[in-house]
C-alpha cells in the first residue's frame, strides 16, 4: 500500500532509479525520469525507447525503484512486478500529454512519442532511514 | 487499579490525535467553504460584466488575492485556433511582454491543444532530463531539432497549471498558474481552478459575442449611414439627370416642332419624312390646281393701318386652309391676297378633281358671311411634275405644268363669287354639279376656251338618274327634299356633310335617303299598307338617322373607302369599321339616340335581312339606302344602275322575297317611272354594295 505522504516522491521532480535484471540474471540499474502514481497498490513507468530496462522486465517482471521527494530527500524504495502495457486511456493520456508538453519545451515535439503506460503491481514499500 | 496509569495517558493522547483529527477536518471544512464562497463571488464579478479586459483583470486578481495563485495568466487563443496570446497576467514584471506561443508548445501549449488540465510540479528535472536526452540524440548524429521555445512567464517555473477555456467545443484560450516551487499544485488546485476556468471561458465567450454584436450593429449603422448617404447621393443625381434629361428632350421636342412647322410651310405633311430622309425626288402626278384672289381687297385695304391688314389677311388664310384641309388640299402658296392650292398631291388621290370644286364652293358659301370682300375661284386638272422647287435652301414644294397655268387663267376670268373649272373637267364634275359655261374667251398662252362656272350641286329631284320625272316621288313627295335640307340647317349644322360625301363622292347620298326615307313613310301611311304601324314611326328620328348613317366615314382613310377591289371579307371589315366610327360620332355630336337604328341597319344591310328583329323603320331605311347606292353617279363604278333596274334588284334581294316587306314594294310603288313594272323574280345570290 502506497501510503499519501509518497505522492511528492511521485512528481517526478528528482529523477528516480531503477533496477532491473535479466533473465541470465545480469543486473541494471538506470535513472528515470517519473515513476507515476497509479492507486495505492500501483505505479507507472513511461515507455519511450526499447531500452535495456524495457527488455529486462518483459524477461524477468522483478524490479526496484528508488523514488526521492523534492522538499524532504527522504527516499523510498518500492519492489514492483511488471503487470501489464496500456496504450490508452486516462493513465496513458495524462503521461503522454506530459511528455508532450516538456518535449515540446525542449525543442522536441514530436520527437518523443509514448508507446506505452508499463503499469506495475507495487510489492512492498520501504522507507530509507537514512536522506538521499 | 494499575491499568489505568497506563491506560490514561493512551486514551488522553487518543483524544488529542481526536481532536487533531476533528480541527484538521474543520479546517478543511473552512477552506472547503470559503472556496465555494471565493468561486462563487468570482462567477458573480465575471458574470457582471461584458467587457473582456475587465473580465481579465477581475479573474486573475481574484486568482491572486482569494486563491492565492501569485503568478497567473491568461492566453487567448487567436482567430484559427494555433496561436496563443498572453491577453492578461499577473504577479509579473509589469514591462514584460512576450511573444504568441503556438499552441501545442509547453504546458500551457498542450493543455490548449489537448483541451485538457495539465499541470505538473517538476518541470525543472524534467526539462533537465529531457535536454541530457536532446544532448545525447544530438551527440549521436541526430539533426533537426527545433531550439529549446521561448516562453511567456516565469523563466523558472518548476510547477505549472494550465486549464483550457473552451465554449462550445471552441478553444477560447487558456488560464495559467505556474510557481518556481516544485509540486505547488496539488488535485485539489486543479479542481479549483478548472471551475474557475469554465466561469472565465464563459465571460470572454460572452464578452466577445457581445463585442462582436457590437463590433456589428456598428458596421450595421455605418453600412446604413453609408446606404442613406448613397441614397440621398443618387436620388439628388437622378433627379439632376432627370431634369437635364427632360430639358434636353424639351428642347429635342420643341426643335422637331419647330423644324417641322417650319418644314410643314414648304411642303405637305406628308412628304416632310421623305424630305428629311433627302428621298423625296420630284414624280409626275395627276392634280387639280386651284387659284384664288380676293376681289376689291385693294379697296377694301386702303383705308386699314398694315397690321390691321396682315391680320385679317392671315386671319383669311387660316380659314382658307382650314376648309381645303378637310377636302384634302393643302395651300402651296399664297401670294399678295392669292392662294394656290393643290389636290390629289403628295400622293394620288382617287377624289381629287370633285374636292377642289366642293372646297371652292364651300369656301365661296361661307366667305360671304365671315368676311367683306369677295373672291374669285379658278380650277384645273392635268398632269403635273410635283417636287421640291426653288434655290437651295429656299425651295418649296411645287408643281409645274400647263394645269398651273390653266387654272390661274380660269380665276382670273372667274365672276366674283363664282368656280370656274377649265373645259377638260366637265366631264368629270357634270354628274354632280350644275356646270354652266361662260362666253368663250381668249385665254392668254392657251387659246379661245368656253370656260365653266359651278353653280352647285345638282338637284336630287332633278337628277334623272336619281328621280324618275314620272314618279310619284316626283309628283307628290319633291318637298320633302326642302325638309331635308331645312332640318340639316336647323338640326345638324355641326356635320359638314358634305365633306363626308367628299370622301367617297357619295355627293347628297344622305340628304337623298333621307328625303326618300320619309317620302316612303308618308306614302305607306297614305296607303294604309299593312305590315306595321307606320304611324308610330318618329320622322323626325327617321330623318337623323338617313342623314347621319354614315357620319363615321371622317375616320376611315377615303383610300380605303374607294377601294373597289375589296372581298367580301374585307367590305365586312370595312362596314363594322364604319359603324364603329359612325357610333363614336353620333356620341360626339349628342346623337347616340339614332345609334340603335343606325345599328339595326348595318346588321340588315349585312345579313340581307336574314338576322335580327324587324323594325319598319329599318326597312324603310334599307330600301332608301341601297337605292340612292345603285341610282346616285358613281365616278369608279361606271355607270349607275337604271331606276327601274334599281328598283327591280331591291325586290330580288332575299329579304324581300321572303317575307314581302310591305315598305319596299311601297317604295318601288315611290320610285318607279309612271307604268313601269317592277318584277319580283327568284334570284339566287345578289351583290350588293
Amino acid at each position: 500500500m502506497l501510503p499519501d505522504e509518497i505522492k511528492p516522491a511521485m512528481q517526478g521532480a528528482i529523477p528516480s532509479t531503477i533496477v532491473t535484471c535479466s533473465l541470465s540474471g545480469v543486473p541494471n540499474v538506470t535513472d528515470i525520469s517519473q515513476v507515476w502514481y497509479v492507486d495505492a497498490t500501483h505505479v507507472a513507468l513511461s515507455y519511450q525507447f526499447f531500452n535495456k530496462t524495457h527488455r529486462n522486465v518483459r524477461e524477468n517482471p522483478f524490479a526496484e525503484v528508488i523514488i526521492r521527494d523534492p522538499q524532504t530527500f527522504q527516499e523510498w524504495y518500492l519492489e514492483i512486478q511488471y503487470d501489464h502495457a496500456e496504450e490508452s486511456g486516462p493513465l496513458f493520456e495524462a503521461m503522454d500529454i506530459q511528455l508532450e508538453a516538456i518535449a515540446s519545451l525542449t525543442g522536441m515535439s514530436g520527437v518523443f512519442k509514448l508507446r506505452a503506460a508499463d503499469v506495475y503491481s507495487v510489492l512492498s514499500v520501504r522507507k530509507s532511514t537514512s536522506r538521499a | 487499579m494499575t491499568a489505568e496509569p497506563d491506560n490514561a495517558p493512551t486514551v488522553r493522547k487518543q483524544m488529542i490525535e481526536n481532536q487533531a483529527i476533528i480541527d484538521r477536518l474543520n479546517a478543511a471544512l473552512a477552506r472547503k467553504t470559503d472556496e465555494v464562497r471565493i468561486i462563487q463571488q468570482i462567477s458573480a464579478e465575471i458574470s457582471a460584466t461584458l467587457e473582456l479586459d475587465r473580465i481579465l483583470v477581475i479573474s486573475l486578481e481574484a486568482m491572486d488575492l482569494v486563491l492565492g495563485f501569485r503568478h497567473s495568466m491568461i492566453l487567448l487563443a487567436g482567430e484559427d485556433e494555433s496561436t496563443l496570446a498572453v491577453a492578461a497576467c499577473r504577479g509579473y514584471d509589469g514591462t514584460k511582454t512576450w511573444a504568441a506561443i503556438p499552441v501545442g508548445q509547453g504546458i500551457f501549449g498542450v493543455a490548449a491543444r489537448r483541451r485538457r488540465i495539465v499541470r505538473m510540479g517538476n518541470i525543472r528535472a524534467q526539462r533537465a532530463y529531457l535536454s541530457g536526452v536532446r544532448a545525447r540524440m544530438e551527440a549521436g548524429g541526430h539533426t533537426g531539432l527545433k531550439p529549446a521555445a521561448e516562453m511567456p512567464g516565469l523563466a523558472d517555473a518548476q510547477s505549472q497549471l494550465g486549464i483550457p477555456l473552451v465554449v462550445k467545443d471552441r478553444l477560447v484560450g487558456v488560464l495559467g498558474v505556474e510557481s518556481a516551487a516544485p509540486n505547488a499544485f496539488d488535485e485539489l488546485d486543479e479542481m479549483l481552478l478548472s471551475i474557475v476556468g469554465n466561469q472565465v471561458a464563459n465571460g470572454i465567450d460572452n464578452a466577445r459575442l457581445h463585442q462582436a454584436s457590437n463590433e456589428r450593429s456598428r458596421e450595421l449603422d455605418a453600412a446604413n449611414a453609408a446606404l442613406l448617404r448613397l441614397n440621398e447621393t443618387l436620388e439628388a443625381k437622378v433627379a439632376a439627370r432627370t431634369v437635364e434629361l427632360s430639358a434636353v428632350l424639351d428642347q429635342v421636342r420643341h426643335e422637331k416642332d419647330l423644324s417641322e412647322s417650319l418644314l410643314s410651310r414648304m411642303a405637305p405633311p406628308e412628304v416632310i419624312p421623305l424630305m428629311l430622309q433627302d428621298k423625296l425626288f420630284a414624280q409626275r402626278l395627276d392634280v387639280t390646281v386651284m387659284f384664288t384672289d380676293l376681289e376689291d381687297f385693294t379697296a377694301y385695304a386702303s383705308g386699314m393701318e398694315p397690321d390691321e391688314i396682315f391680320a385679317q389677311l392671315n386671319e383669311f388664310f387660316s380659314w382658307a386652309g382650314e376648309i381645303i384641309k378637310r377636302y384634302r388640299g393643302y395651300i402651296n402658296k399664297t401670294n399678295g391676297d392669292g392662294i394656290m392650292a393643290l389636290f390629289g398631291v403628295p400622293f394620288e388621290s382617287a377624289t381629287y378633281r370633285t374636292d377642289a370644286v366642293l372646297a371652292a364652293l364651300a369656301m365661296q358659301r361661307e366667305i360671304e358671311l365671315r368676311f367683306p370682300f369677295g373672291m374669285r375661284v379658278g380650277i384645273s386638272s392635268g398632269t403635273v411634275t410635283a417636287g421640291m422647287l426653288g434655290p437651295t435652301n429656299k425651295s418649296l414644294y411645287d408643281v409645274l405644268g400647263e394645269a398651273v397655268n390653266i387654272a390661274s387663267r380660269m380665276e382670273a376670268i372667274c365672276p366674283r363669287g363664282g368656280v370656274s373649272v377649265s373645259p377638260g373637267c366637265e366631264e368629270v364634275l357634270k354628274p354632280w354639279f350644275r356646270l354652266e359655261p361662260l362666253a368663250e374667251q381668249e385665254v392668254k398662252g392657251i387659246g379661245r376656251l368656253t370656260c365653266l362656272t359651278v353653280a352647285g350641286l345638282r338637284a336630287i329631284g332633278g337628277d334623272a338618274r336619281r328621280v324618275d320625272a314620272t314618279s310619284r316621288f316626283a309628283a307628290d313627295y319633291l318637298q320633302v327634299v326642302e325638309e331635308i335640307e331645312a332640318f340639316k340647317q336647323d338640326r345638324l349644322v355641326v356635320i359638314d356633310l358634305i365633306s363626308l360625301q367628299a370622301r367617297d363622292v357619295a355627293l347628297q347620298h344622305n340628304e337623298a335617303v333621307a328625303s326618300y326615307a320619309v317620302a316612303l313613310l308618308r306614302m305607306l301611311r297614305k296607303d294604309g299598307a299593312a305590315g306595321a304601324d307606320w304611324d308610330a314611326i318618329d320622322e323626325a328620328a327617321l330623318i337623323a338617322a338617313a342623314l347621319l348613317h354614315d357620319c363615321g366615314k371622317h375616320a376611315l382613310d377615303p383610300a380605303r373607302l374607294n377601294d373597289r377591289g375589296l372581298d367580301s371579307a374585307g367590305r365586312d371589315r370595312l362596314r363594322s369599321d364604319l359603324l364603329d366610327g359612325t357610333s363614336r360620332t353620333l356620341r360626339q355630336i349628342g346623337q347616340d339616340g339614332v345609334a340603335p337604328v343606325i345599328a339595326e341597319l348595318y346588321r340588315f344591310e349585312a345579313t340581307r335581312g336574314a338576322v335580327g328583329v324587324y323594325r319598319p323603320e329599318v326597312e324603310i331605311l334599307a330600301a332608301a339606302d341601297i337605292y340612292d347606292a345603285l341610282t346616285a353617279p358613281k365616278i369608279y363604278k361606271g355607270s349607275p344602275w337604271s331606276i327601274v333596274g334599281a328598283l327591280a334588284e331591291l325586290m330580288r334581294l332575299p329579304y324581300c322575297q321572303d317575307r314581302m316587306r310591305s315598305a319596299f314594294v311601297t317604295f318601288a310603288e315611290l320610285m318607279k317611272p309612271a307604268g313601269a313594272l317592277i318584277a319580283v323574280r327568284a334570284r339566287p345570290e345578289v351583290i350588293i354594295r
